[in-house]
Order: C-alpha cells, then structure tokens, then sequence
C-alpha cells in the first residue's frame, strides 16, 4: 500500500483519533495505513538521531508500538505526536545502550569528531540529515530535530525532553553554531 | 560579536518574542548589520537542516514494520511471561517437596518427612499433642511463677 495524502484541518484530526482507536482495537488495516503513512518520515528522523539503520529500525517500530500505551488526544497532529514519542525512545535507548557498553558511535554523548579528509565541503554527496547531525551531541540533535524539522515552540521542546526552557534555548544556540562553524560552505 | 541585541535574533527567528519585542526588533534590525547577517545565518541553518535529505526507507524495513503489529509483540511477551511463572512454579514446589530439613550430608538420619512417611498417622498425631502440651504446660508454669513473685 503506498502512502495516502494526508487530509487536513479538523477533518485530519478527527481522522487521525479514529485510526488511533482502531489500531488500539487490534485493527492490523489501521495499523499498516499509519506505517504507510508516517515510516519513512519517521525513520528518517529516526537514523539523523541514532546514526544507523539496525537502531532507527527498532526505534521506529518501538515508537509505533506505544501507539497502544500512550494516550492520543489530538493537541497536536499525530505525526509531531509520534516525533516526540521517538525523541524521548532516542534518549532512552542512548542511556540504556551507554550504560551496557562503551560507544564511540554517534550514541556517545560525545559529537563525532569528523574524519580529517572528510569535512563538510568534501562530502556534499553525503550531506544529509545524518551526516549533518553527526557532528552533535545526541541532546543537540534532539532540539534541531523538534525544532527545525517539526516546528516545536521552545515550551513544546521543554516539555518533550523534560528540561528547562533556557536549557532547550541554548542547546537550539549552541547546536547552530556548531551546523554554522562545520557546514559554512553550504550556508 | 559588538551588539548586545544578538541573543535576541534566535528568539526572533524561532518566533518566541511577544509583539512588543518582536517589533522593538524589527525596529533595531534597520540599524544593525550584525544583527541582519545573524539572523541571515540562522534563516540559513534552518533552511540547510530542513531540506538536507534523509536516509531513505528500505522496502524491506518497511515490510518489516508493516508485518510486526504492536499487540502481537505483547501476546508475545504475555506467552512468555505465562511460561516463566509456570517454570517458577514448578521449580517452587519441587524445591519445597525436596528441601532437606536436616543437613544434607547426614545420610544416616532419615529426612523428616522420610520419617513421618513411614510412621502411623496416630502416632504423629500424639506425638504432636505431647509436645503442644508440654509446651503449654510450662508456660502456665513460667506465668504462674511470675505473678506469684510480683505478688511478693
């Protein structure tokens, strides 16, 4: 089944709590027309976060699996609802995968220290989503992501990471500079 | 980095400044070219991170994630959990049908319940009266002694 467009408005939002009572019914119709229509922005997402496609996997389908535990109430659309979800499964798995093993992958809490023959002008073929992230630390990457991508007030992104304003506010500054200062050639 | 205005830029851009200090800004971007090339660099970034492409799907994650449903995963699990508390079920009895009540090494002795399997119920039965009613007894004994010194 290919991905439907999406509707709009209250319509959407009225559409979008029926789809989430039905896949909470157990209705596997229901459930594939969300994966259809939210997999490949949020796997997207998923592999900018976590840096590999084995974790954004699992991440995706972790974020589509608490569809029946969390409570949808429409405040916001369904996929910035799912993107939150997938934010905090990110923060989670990073913790729980630090504290099992030493990373020195894009799970580190640590930024990525590039390749000396691989800076931002010489990979333009490479830059994408990941790669740019790459250079940041996983709570960096987190409010580019709620903030950039989905548009989060600096409350939005507060909330959904369980931090102080003017935390969210300067990670948004610092992660900036730090896009500014390795990707200044494509800006 | 001269203007003491520039924190505000972020705020501007990210659209978090009431009215009041968006068109104080509005009002201050006229005059400041740092303030103007700041706020150029952050419409950059975003448009930068919005439009950089992302790691495709693949056709067969996809079918993965459309075949895995949520709520078999926890009948799964429920499955599991059901036959975990069966295997410690099972390993709580029989740990309590063999516990030894005397020391293992001593195999001379036979277990109690060895024991109570080859006596007569009756004589159990008595055998335990006796020993309820000496214990009884010697505690009306010890009680009776007591109140009669505090009488003293």
């Amino acid at each position: 089944m290919t991905a439907r467009s999406v509707p709009s408005g209250k319509h959407r939002l009225s559409e979008e709590l029926e789809l989430v009572r039905r896949i909470g019914r157990g209705d596997a119709a229901a459930y594939r027309l969300l994966v259809d229509r939210e997999a490949r922005y949020l796997y997207g997402i998923a592999h900018a976060l976590v840096g590999n496609a084995a974790d954004a996997e699992d991440l995706v389908q972790e974020t589509f699996a608490s569809l029946l535990n969390s409570r949808f109430r429409g405040e916001a659309s369904l996929r910035t609802w799912l993107v939150r979800i997938l934010v905090r499964r990110a923060g989670m798995m990073r913790r729980s995968r630090g504290r099992r093993r030493e990373q020195t992958g894009p799970w580190s809490d640590a930024p990525q220290v590039p390749d000396r023959n691989r800076t931002a002008l010489d990979c333009d073929a490479r830059l994408d989503l990941t790669t740019m992230l790459e250079c940041l630390t996983p709570e960096h990457r987190a409010v580019i992501v709620l903030r950039e991508l989905e548009g989060m007030s600096y409350a939005e992104i507060a909330q959904t990471l369980g931090v102080p304003q003017g935390t969210v506010e300067s990670r948004l500054h610092r992660a900036r500079e730090e896009i500014r200062r390795r990707f200044k050639g494509y800006l | 980095m001269n203007c003491t205005e520039t924190h505000q830029a972020q705020r501007y851009h990210d659209d978090e400044l009431s009215p009041i200090d968006r068109h104080a800004f509005e009002a201050h971007l006229d005059g400041c070219v740092e303030c103007r090339e700041r706020l150029d660099d952050l419409r950059a970034i975003s448009r930068l991170v919005h439009d950089s492409p992302r790691q495709p799907l693949p056709d067969t994650t996809l079918a993965r994630l459309r075949d895995r449903m949520p709520w078999s995963e926890d009948r799964a699990v429920l499955r599991l959990a059901g036959w975990f508390t069966a295997t410690a079920a099972a390993i709580l009895i029989a740990a309590v049908v063999s516990w030894p009540s005397q020391p293992i090494g001593d195999a001379s002795q036979p277990l109690i319940w060895e024991a109570a399997a080859a006596t007569d119920a009756a004589d159990l039965n008595d055998s335990a009266d006796t020993e309820l009613l000496a214990v009884a007894q010697w505690m009306a004994d010890d009680l009776a002694e007591s109140r009669s010194g505090e009488l003293r």
